[in-house]
This record gives structure tokens, sequence and C-alpha cells, in this order.
């Protein structure tokens, strides 16, 4: 018995918690938010230094100062600098996914562990700042398999399928990020929500490309269970979404956004500015009592859309309590079973983006996209005196007019709608944290019984509440 | 959008992953990690040997969702049109426009329900 005892105690002295349980809870959870606060600022100057490198300085320095310097001609510089802030988007989101997605992973680790009472990864670098940085050193170093009786082709050209559309779906973010400035105008899509929808889907075709390649059984069962999961969750996802188009009258993204504009009741969420309505009737007795009926149940909806949505897309992007496709109880790890080194970074990074992406969808259709809850006299005041605002750079030769003409509205723009996505991503490692896994047919008739009916209904009960509305 | 910028980012997009896939062959060729054969290449089937190829028959149930959802997807084509343009029509016609919508989700929703009563939405199906 002793024995046990003793074992027991040298068993509690490893317990992770027993390590947190000498550390303060609040100044772990401070540690934390100082990690992200760094991390997020590197995220937000990569994404940021490349895009203005690419939209402005660049094209400024070959059009301006360079023809002058060297004596490059100047039609010639003109075409390269075309050139180059037509890359721009796509530039940015090159160097913005792999950073966003190395923060997410840490984190996610971090916060994960603040919420376990753990300590979470904190030998690499200062409190584990690059964690995940050493881990995707690693990864690129790691020997990369491929299965005996494997699809070479298909096995090799997954996780690129897989990540390519996270990364195209990534660009209308960047028209609301940067505030439609720049050559980012070009990235503000009319028919946005149908053109990310279109991309997410394409990434499941390639976890069954994968999964089916691999030549592996637990891989099979993975791919169909993620097939089969993103066409039912599609489907009440969607839904949320066209009521919020409903409401908002557009499918551009930035229209979305701009039409959430004045404070926190104008937010989708809150029933577009239908709450302190239907309040104010009730408060003053006055009014049509019918309409505030009418105004509180429509602000309602708006939140039971919201919730509809969360859950859908985290069935979307695979995530807790929907991960059925890499169960690791019972499926190893799903469709990346076979999956070494650079091609499972892969799937990684896109999982970990399309997760960004979801949120980021999330918060411009119902929590007010890139706009401050402030009343809009004071946005246009703000977003005045930073236009106003100009850089003074000391002058070496030409180079001091090269960034005065930026309107650096897109820096607060882009702050603010990367610091809710943010927000939103840490409510989903809160899902992850409290909820077990289901099982694969409580996942489907889940979907299929309850979601679909539900968001079919409420879309019904919208239209009838916007009808009345007016 | 300028026209084509789709297409051109897709491209770069896919090139993108192509390109860190080829970095890390390319890693792979220069420090001589890639040492492939033996067991080493087995599938994984919790230890064992594969028993057999993994190109097998699954179930029929997957098929079943497939179908109920392009129905749905189809839907969604022609309502996202719908619900932008509800806004913009005039208060008057908007009676029309709801029943119009509304008979075409109607259809849909029998469609579903049908397949519910037939036992097609359970995933552990004994007859269909």
């Amino acid at each position: 018995m002793s024995t046990k005892a003793v074992d027991l105690d040298l068993l509690n002295s490893f317990h992770p918690r027993s390590h947190f349980a000498g550390r303060s809870a609040l100044l772990q959870a401070v540690k934390f938010f100082i990690l992200a606060a760094v991390w997020i600022s590197i995220v937000f100057v990569a994404a940021a230094g490349a895009g203005v490198t690419f939209a402005w300085v660049l094209p400024k320095l070959l059009i301006e100062v360079l023809p002058g310097m060297v004596g490059l001609d100047i039609e010639l510089a003109i075409k390269i600098s075309e050139i180059l802030a037509y890359l721009a988007p796509t530039v940015t989101i090159a160097t913005v996914i792999p950073v966003n997605a190395m923060f997410m992973v840490l984190c996610e680790r971090k916060f994960l562990a603040l919420l376990t009472m753990r300590i979470g990864p904190d030998k690499v670098g200062p409190n584990g700042f690059l964690q995940t940085f050493a881990d995707a050193f690693k990864l690129l170093f790691k020997e990369d398999i491929t299965p005996a009786g494997a699809d070479k082709l298909l096995f090799t050209l997954a996780p690129a399928l897989f990540f390519a559309p996270a990364m195209v779906v990534f660009l209308p973010l960047l028209s609301i990020a940067s505030n439609n400035t720049g050559v980012f105008v070009t990235t503000d899509i009319d028919i946005g929500l149908i053109f990310m929808l279109g991309f997410v889907s394409l990434g499941t075709m390639s976890l069954v490309m994968g999964g089916w390649a691999s030549n592996n059984k637990y891989s099979l069962m993975g791919g169909l269970r993620a097939a089969a999961q993103a066409i039912s969750y599609e489907i009440p996802m969607v839904l949320a979404m066209i009521a919020m188009v409903l409401v908002s009258g557009s499918m551009n993204l930035v229209e979305i956004s701009n039409g959430q504009i004045g404070g926190l009741m104008n937010w989708n969420i809150f029933g577009n500015g239908h709450l302190p309505k239907a309040l104010n009737i009730f408060a003053s007795f006055h009014g049509n009592a019918q309409e505030g009926f009418v105004s509180l149940l429509f602000a309602g909806l708006c939140v039971a859309l919201f919730l509809i949505f969360i859950v859908a897309s985290t069935a979307e992007v695979n995530r807790i309590p929907f991960d059925l496709p890499e169960a690791e109880s019972e499926l190893v790890s799903g469709f990346n079973t076979e999956y070494t080194g650079m091609k499972f970074a892969l799937f990684f990074l896109a999982e970990y983006t399309n997760l960004f992406i979801a949120s980021g969808i999330a918060v411009i259709l119902f929590l007010g996209g890139s706009h401050l809850p402030i009343s809009v006299a004071a946005e246009i005041q703000l977003y005045d005196m930073l236009s106003n605002f100009s850089v003074s750079l000391p002058v070496i030769g030409n180079l001091g007019g090269i960034l005065s003409h930026l309107n650096i509205v897109w820096i607060l723009t882009s702050v603010v709608l990367l610091l809710k996505i943010y927000s939103m991503f840490l409510v989903a490692i809160w899902i992850r944290a409290t909820l077990p896994r289901l099982r694969q047919d409580q996942l489907m008739e889940f979907g299929w019984k309850y979601l679909i009916p539900l968001s079919l209904g409420i879309i019904f009960l919208v239209t009838l509440c916007l009808e009345y509305l007016g | 959008m300028v026209n084509g910028q789709i297409g051109l980012i897709a491209a770069l997009a896919l090139v993108n992953g192509l390109v860190l896939l080829g970095l890390s062959a390319g890693i792979q060729k220069v420090f001589g990690i890639a040492d492939p054969g033996g067991v080493k290449n087995e599938t994984y089937e919790c230890g064992m040997k594969p028993a057999m190829d993994a190109v097998v028959q699954f179930d029929i149930k997957y098929y079943l969702f497939a179908i109920l959802f392009i129905v749905f997807d189809v839907e969604f084509v022609f309502l996202m049109p719908w619900a932008s343009l509800f806004n913009a029509s005039p208060t008057g016609s908007r009676g029309f426009i709801i029943i119009e919508a509304f008979i075409f989700v109607a259809i849909l929703m029998f469609g579903l329900i049908y397949a519910w009563k037939k036992g097609a939405l359970n995933w552990h199906q004994e007859t269909l």
C-alpha cells in the first residue's frame, strides 16, 4: 500500500495542474495576453508590411524616384509597378497566412492550457513565444513518406489543393481590412459571400481526395466523414448567411460591414438597430406595441441565427465538438493519418486559416465588421483625424513624399477586424475546451433534423418581420 | 474586381502550395533525409500488416445525404439573389416576392419531409 501512495505522490508532482497550482492564474492570463498582443502585432506588421510594400512603396519608388536617380525608362517603370500592385493582395495573403496560422496554433495551445489549468508550451522562446516556429521548422525537415499503394499524384496534390482555396477565400477579407484603399479595392467583390462559399467548398474535395489516395481505411473514413459533414452543415450555415443578406440587402461583404455602422446595437447580431427600437416602444408606453414585439422577435431571431452560424461553421471547419473527420479516438488521425512533413503542415495551415476565415465571416455578418462600436459621427471624426494625420518622415531625396499621401484609416479598420476575429477565435477555443466530441449519427441527425428545419423556419420568420418593419 | 484576377489568384494560390511542397522536397534532396522503403512505407493500421487494399466499398448512406444536399444547394443559388433583392424592391410588391419564395421553399421542404419519413435521415438505417 505504501508504495502505491508514494507512486501517487510522484504522479501528482508531475501532473500539469500541480505546476499550475503554484502560480497565479491571473499572472498566467496576463502573460498569455502579452504574448497574444506581441504576436498579433507581428501578424499585423507582416501583413501590412507586405501590402504597403507592394501596393504603395515599390510602385512609387519605381515611378517617382528611380527614373530620376538611375534613368529608368518611365514606361517600363509604370508597367512593372502595375504588375507589382496587381500582385499586392496575393503577396499580402501569402505572407499573412503562415504567420497567422503559426500564431493561431500557439494561441490555441496557450489559451487551452489556461482554460484547463496547465501552463502549455513555455520552453522555446520567452513564454513559449517561438514554439510553433520551431514546430514548423521541424516539419519542413521531416521525411516525406508516401505510403505503399497510394495514388502518388493525388496524394501529393491534395494538401496543395486544400491550401489553395483557403488562400483565395482570404481575399475578400482584405478589402474590408484595408478599408478599400489602394489596390485592395480589387478584392472588393460584389458577390463576396458566394465567392467565399464556392471556394470553401472546394477544400472538402481535397480532403476526400487525400483520404482516398492514402490507401488507408482510416483516411478513407475520415475523408468520407469530412464530405458528409461539410455538406450537411453547409445548409444551415448558408441559410444563416441568406438571412443576413436579407437584412443587409447585399452580398458584398463591405456593404454588409458598412450596414452595421453606428454602435453596438446596430450590429446584425442585435437585430441591426431593432432592439433599441423595441425597448424604446416598451419603455415609453407609446407607439405600436405590436411593432415593438415584432422588433424584439427580430432581434431574438438574429441572435439565434448567430448561434446557428457559429455551430454550423464550427462543423464546416472540422473543429471540436465536430471534428469527426480526424477523431483520434476512432480514426487515428482521419484523413491526414498518412501525411507527414510539409504535406501535413499544409493541411494544418489551411485548417487554421479556414477557422480564421470562418471567424472572419461571423465577424463581418454579425459583429459589425471592421467598425468600432461607436456612433457614426464619432467614427467619421476618427477617420477624418486619421486621414489628416501625416507621417513626417525625414526627407531623403524624393523618399520623403512616398508615404505622405497614404490614407491610414486602413490601419484602424484592419486592427479592429483582426481583434474581433481573434476574439471569435478565442470563443472557438473555449468551445473546444468545454464540449466533448459528438458521435457520427448524432452529428448527422443534429444537422439534418434540427438545424436545417430550424434555420428554414427562422428565415421564414425573418422575412415576415422585415416585411412588417419595412 | 479586375477581370481575370480571380483566376490569377487561384492559380497563384495553388502554385504557392506546390512551391511549399517543392521546398520541402528540395530540403530532403539536399540533406538526404528521404529514406523510403520496407515497413516504413506500409499504411498505418494499428501496427498490424494492412489487411487489404483500402479502396473498398463504403456505405450507401453517404450517397443519400449527398443527393439531398444537391437539392438544397440549388435552393441557395436561387435564394441568394432573392435575398439580396428583397430589400431593394418596393414595399408594396414584397408580398408577392415572399409568397413566391415560400412556395419554392415549401416544395423543397416537402422533399425533406418525404426523405425524413422514409428514414433517409437516420444514420442507422435498418431498411430503406
